[in-house]
């Protein structure tokens, strides 16, 4: 996993959100459903040689009229999405980057090392979320 | 413990696929586990059931799971995590019953968080395992890596369950 290294010269602005899927829940014993921060994994080197955590930029989202909020307009098939603020991520040293491939709002977030995964998991924050579901530790 | 739903066919151990020593060390313990259940269910096989119930629901995900293009998690790195998940139960025994998440770089995360810390296990492929220990009272971590030898693994668990003793 590369480490981030000096701010690139496409890094998105500080205002903008990013948006995180959250595929899959681990069931508890109190009959809840939580997040864990494994939910929060750079792609695989081969599928991806950056290396980078796919999210998507909510502002091109929303200009191309898509509502990331309504299941019936954005990852449909996802229960969960949680929000990331750029300025957030830049503050702790992982740059975000748009990546138009395989689509206009995708983007990469460089750096997130297993020793950060934990400071991306507390950053963000429940878009989507059904009222059985809870991030880890809470 | 959560209930395991019947529905679902229990995570099988050995998928086939190339063998190495990693996978024959797998098999073993899987006959280990089949001769407990001949006296009936034991603490040890609930918790493991459960485990491979959870390994089986992230091996039913097909490819392009995380939204993102995803592969699916290999056999190989699903049956290394049973396997390490066998041979740590004695010390995570004692432990809330971890959470066990595929990631998008095809690892999975086994996490066990106690009052004490947090053991937050990565398994990369077979013989690749990145181990990360947080002591919550103190935010001191401690990484390592894992081959083939769960000591090191095992012992932080069991450190989990030991209060911290303050330091004058």
């Amino acid at each position: 996993m590369p480490i981030a290294g000096p701010k690139p010269s496409d890094a998105l602005p500080d205002d903008e959100v990013v948006i995180r899927r959250v595929p899959t829940l681990h069931p508890r014993a109190d009959g809840k459903r939580e997040v864990s921060k494994g939910s929060f994994a750079a792609s695989s080197k081969s599928r991806d040689p950056e290396e980078g955590m796919s999210v998507d930029l909510a502002s091109v989202l929303v200009a191309m009229g898509i509502d990331p909020a309504d299941p019936t307009q954005f990852a449909p098939e996802f229960e969960v999405l949680m929000t990331l603020k750029v300025g957030d991520l830049h503050a702790h040293g992982m740059w975000v980057v748009p990546r138009t491939q395989p689509h206009p709002a995708h983007c990469n977030v460089l750096g997130v090392t297993s020793g950060k995964r934990k400071i991306v998991f507390g950053l963000a924050q429940f878009l989507r979320c059904p009222a059985d579901v809870v991030k880890a530790g809470e | 413990m959560t209930p395991i739903p019947k529905t679902r066919e229990t995570f099988r151990l050995i998928h086939g696929g190339q063998a190495n020593s990693s996978m024959m060390q797998a098999a073993t313990v899987s006959e280990e586990f089949a001769t407990l259940s001949m006296d009936g269910r034991t603490e040890r096989d609930e918790w493991f059931a459960l485990a491979c119930h959870r390994l089986a629901e992230i091996d039913n995900l097909a490819a392009g799971w995380d939204g993102y293009g995803s592969d699916r998690i290999s056999k190989p790195t699903m049956n290394f995590a049973a396997m390490l998940l066998a041979n740590v139960w004695e010390e995570a025994r004692s432990l809330p019953f971890p959470a066990i998440s595929p990631m998008s770089n095809g690892a999975i995360m086994i996490e066990w968080r106690s009052p004490i810390s947090e053991v937050t296990v990565e398994v990369n492929n077979p013989n690749d395992v990145d181990v990360l220990v947080e002591t919550l009272a103190t935010g001191h971590t401690n990484e390592f890596h894992v081959t083939s030898n769960f000591a090191k693994l095992s012992e932080a668990l069991e450190q989990s369950t030991k209060p911290v003793v303050a330091v004058a």
